[in-house]
């Protein structure tokens, strides 16, 4: 039995990476269960975010047809949006919470099917509203829905160059992607930053729309890396519960994917290509600080069955990797080979998790600070940023950085060694 | 007769009713009436008659051809009876057709000549015709079912005989195989009717005759080419005598014996022909690296050159060296295919191609040049042609790579100021090291090391 995934995207710049998935990949994992949530457009016309496609690949627009009457949900009252803000992205999402859990049930989703939700985390409607689904779906889904437990997110930090505001967002997006209300929220938090995956692909100038098209598509490159062990070419399935069970229970759950594609089996050893694609973090990672990794290999399926690249193989290219990459060799590590048919090079994803959130919040804090201190209080009911809350966000955001840098200093330090010493073995 | 009768009838039936209506109505009403009557009457009469005589016209028709029909019929089993005559004895299945065609002349349906008695089938009915007729493919059908009883077991038995010959043809080294099988379908033929098994005959000893033939033609290239090495005349007059006997199956003890006759004299050219064949093939196999589909076909060929080890099937290798050769042209145009492929690429990548492709030199191969000839220049240019491809697929391939290459070179150089080949994990790592060396002035390659300077 194949796992089966759905996408629910909300917000704009989510709304353009879902339709280009499934418009492009048409995945047997996916089939059509993807679904796009928005505040209204500012002309009402739901496929306004997507135009900037249609642009450059006009034949999308069929695709769009067919999803647009079952598979795009307009929530909310306000005349334009969340208007940046994701407070009330997250009031919107609350009010229309009804007609958001009817679309999500047409997904006819089982509780082992696997959701992935996506959200820039710069803006107010998916920021706010994401986190806020994420939470219902896995504790409280309501009537004609099953829970589902494994919600994963993908969130886009804003780039480096971008207001305060949009920082203040996405530092508040990032807390409550981990934590709502006291509880552990997404399953696994995935951390894709715009800057640092153009510093990668080498972009440097461009229109806005070019460059996100750009981005986007090396997002959905990662998302189909993602899914492909749930694919029958799998050779060895990283079985979906491993994605999140582990990870919840140790206590961190951001990842960043490194990617490298279309590398040539022929020049590029497996240990080659690992190392390309960890040159490739799609988030600011300072190095030797993960402690997680997902390793995920697609490779042409006649050098898979003609025993050129084995599982085996992957394994110990995957154990040496980890030694050099990981914090003293990190304490989770899985591999997968896909043999797809039809491909003649390799592309890999390494799923980084657990690392230093420093680089991060580097960039971010400074604005962050000083959006929040201009914040007065203002504003309606329904929009305002309470303070409070905000404060709480602050203190969840902490505990959890606390936690990862705790545990990259004992995986570090070789501290598990200590316990041969408390078992009874001597030093060796 | 009764038409008069009838006549009469109406006719006074027509002067009663006029009288009557005479004393009712008056003259003039009648006499309107009784000239209207009368033209009716006549008109009537006419459209009668000629109904009438169309109708006889298209009985005797039918009566025609239903006669013709059994006519046929007998005919041709009699036709049939005297094909079979060869094999078998259809005096006794004459003699009843004869009793058959007899009744029916004595009936008067047919003439003494076995012609339709046109005259005097006027006088019988249809029925009676129809009847007859079923009666006579009665007893047709129950003839021929006889006649396919003994004439079937006869034709089996060639059948058998026919197949047991040429499969010790097969079995003593001609190659005949596919006419054998095509013959044993022929045998294995349903044949329901007379004619049917009169023609899985003639098809059976047609192919048979084929078979014959290729073995004969085998054997005479054989002879052939025996005779410079061996006096081989007492072998060609066997073979001249199973030309003139071909259909015998005795024939085919002849053949086998000249054909193992000649063999011994033809082990040192077999033997000669094989290893110049499988030396060639080994060698375009060993030129022809990265041309998958093409080796594919090569390994094919050079099995079943190897699969003949039996000096009779010297013959084989006639078609063999044909097919190397056609091969060897077609390796080489792929080869000159993928080498400008390449040189597109590397141009556009911006690499300089260095040396003239050998592409040119194809025109030097001409098939219709004797094996040896062809072979040695073949190889040269086939050489040629792999060494232009391989420099061209190794320079696509550094190009290609660089990029990826170099981010890994620059990472390892910033984290440990020095990166051997050997560390690098890709091939081509000297090739590409000394491409990072040239363009980046910040580093220096020692030997198989990369350093940072300073
Ligand atoms: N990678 C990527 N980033 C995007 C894209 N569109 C917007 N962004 C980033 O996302 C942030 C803005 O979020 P949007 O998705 O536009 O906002 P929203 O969720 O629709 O919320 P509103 O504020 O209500 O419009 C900024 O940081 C942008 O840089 C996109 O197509 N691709
Ligand atoms: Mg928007």
């Amino acid at each position: 039995m194949l796992t089966r995934w759905g996408i629910i995207a909300s917000g704009q710049g989510a709304n353009r990476i879902a339709f280009l998935y499934y418009a492009k990949y048409r995945n047997p994992a996916i089939e059509d269960r993807v679904l796009l949530l928005n505040t209204t457009p500012a002309d009402l016309r739901p496929e306004a975010p997507l135009e900037q496609i249609f642009a450059s690949e006009p034949e999308l627009r069929k695709e769009f047809e067919r999803i647009r009457r079952r598979r795009v949900c307009i929530f909310g009252r306000a005349p334009s949006g969340a208007g940046n803000n994701w407070v009330l992205g997250e009031r919107e999402a609350m009010d229309d919470y009804d007609s958001i859990r009817r679309y999500i049930a047409d997904l006819r989703l089982r509780s082992s099917d696997v959701l992935l939700g996506i959200t820039t985390l710069g803006g107010g409607t998916g920021n706010g509203s994401l986190p806020y689904i994420i939470h219902r779906v896995r504790r409280n889904p309501g009537q004609g829905l099953e829970r589902v437990n494994n919600f994963l997110a993908l969130g886009i930090l804003p780039y480096d160059f971008e207001g305060p505001q949009r920082h203040f967002n996405a530092i508040c997006g990032l807390a409550r992607l981990l934590r709502y209300e006291g509880e552990q929220n997404a399953a696994l938090v995935i951390l894709v930053d715009n800057s640092q995956v153009e510093r990668v692909l080498g972009i440097r100038r461009g229109q806005r729309a070019e460059r996100y098209h750009r981005i986007n598509q090396e997002i959905i490159r990662t998302i189909h890396l993602l899914i492909a062990p749930s694919s029958r070419w799998s050779r060895a399935t990283i079985d979906i519960a491993d994605y999140y069970q582990l990870p919840s229970n140790i206590g961190t759950v951001h990842f960043t994917p490194c990617l490298s594609l279309g590398n040539d089996p022929e020049v590029l050893s497996l240990e080659a290509m690992l190392e390309s694609a960890s040159g490739n973090a799609m988030a600011p990672v300072e190095r030797g600080t993960g402690t997680m990794a997902y390793i995920v290999v697609a490779a042409p399926e006649e050098r898979v069955t003609g025993g050129e690249i084995t599982q085996e193989d992957l394994e110990d290219v995957a154990r040496e990797w980890a030694s050099r990459h990981l914090a003293g060799e990190g304490v989770l590590r899985y591999t997968s080979l896909v043999a797809e048919p039809g491909r003649s090079t390799v592309d890999v994803l390494i799923l980084l998790g657990g690392f230093s959130l420093r680089g991060i919040m580097e960039k971010s804090l400074e604005k962050y600070r000083r959006f929040r201190d201009s914040l007065g209080g203002g504003g309606d009911l329904g929009s305002r940023i309470d303070l409070e809350r905000v404060a709480r966000l602050e203190e969840d955001l902490r505990r959890y950085i606390a936690l990862t840098e705790e545990r990259i200093e004992r995986l570090r330090s070789g501290e598990e060694h200590v316990h041969l010493r408390e078992w009874g073995f001597s030093d060796l | 007769m009764n038409e008069y009768a009838v006549t009469a009838l109406v006719v006074l039936l027509t002067l009663g009713v006029g009288v009557a209506l005479l004393l009712t109505f008056g003259i003039s009403f009648v006499s309107y009436l009784a000239v209207g009557v009368i033209l009716s009457v006549l008109l009537a009469s006419l459209v009668y008659t000629w109904w009438k005589s169309k109708t006889d016209r298209t009985v005797v028709l039918l009566k025609i051809e239903i006669l013709n029909k059994i006519k046929d019929a007998v005919e041709v089993l009699e036709r049939n009876l005297r094909a079979a005559s060869e094999m078998v004895d259809v005096e006794p299945f004459m003699e009843d057709l004869a009793g058959i065609k007899r009744g029916l002349i004595s009936r008067g349906f047919f003439t003494g000549e076995f012609q339709i008695n046109e005259g005097k089938i006027d006088r019988v009915t249809l029925t009676a015709i129809e009847l007859e007729s079923r009666k006579v493919e009665q007893q047709l059908r129950s003839l021929e079912s006889l006649v396919v009883a003994s004439y079937g077991e006869a034709v089996a038995g060639r059948m058998q005989e026919l197949l047991d010959a040429a499969q010790m043809l097969v079995e003593g080294g001609f190659s005949v195989r596919e006419e054998y099988e095509e013959l044993r379908r022929v045998a294995s033929m349903p044949a329901a009717s007379l004619q049917d098994l009169l023609e899985k005959r003639r098809r059976g000893e047609e192919q048979y005759g084929r078979l014959v033939e290729r073995c004969i033609r085998e054997a005479e290239f054989l002879l052939t080419t025996a005779e410079g090495v061996a006096d081989v005349s007492h072998l060609r007059e066997e073979l001249e005598r199973v030309k003139r006997e071909r259909e015998k199956v005795e024939s085919v003890y002849r053949l086998l014996r000249v054909r193992s006759e000649v063999s011994s004299y033809l082990t040192r050219p077999f033997l000669e022909a094989r290893e110049e064949v499988l030396a060639y093939l080994d060698r375009m196999l060993e030129l022809s690296r990265g041309f998958e589909r093409e080796r594919q076909v090569l390994r094919e060929l050079r099995e079943r050159a190897k699969s003949y080890t039996d000096p009779g099937q010297l013959a084989e290798f006639r078609s063999i060296r044909q097919e190397a050769k056609r091969l060897t042209l077609e390796l080489a145009r792929a080869m000159a295919r993928e080498i400008s492929v390449l040189d597109e690429e590397l141009r556009k990548l911006g690499r300089a191609v260095e040396g003239t492709g050998a592409g040119g030199r194809i025109s030097e191969l001409d098939p219709r040049r004797e094996f040896r000839e062809f072979a040695g220049s073949a190889l040269e240019v086939l050489t040629a042609l792999a060494a232009d491809f391989s420099r061209r697929y190794r320079e696509v391939k550094i190009a290609r790579n660089y990029p990826a290459v170099e981010r890994i070179i620059s990472r390892k150089l910033a984290e440990a100021g020095r990166v051997s080949a050997g560390e690098l994990g890709v091939r081509y790592a000297e090739e590409f090291l000394r491409l990072y060396s040239e363009s980046h002035p910040e580093a220096v390659l020692e030997g198989k090391v990369l350093r940072l300077k300073g």
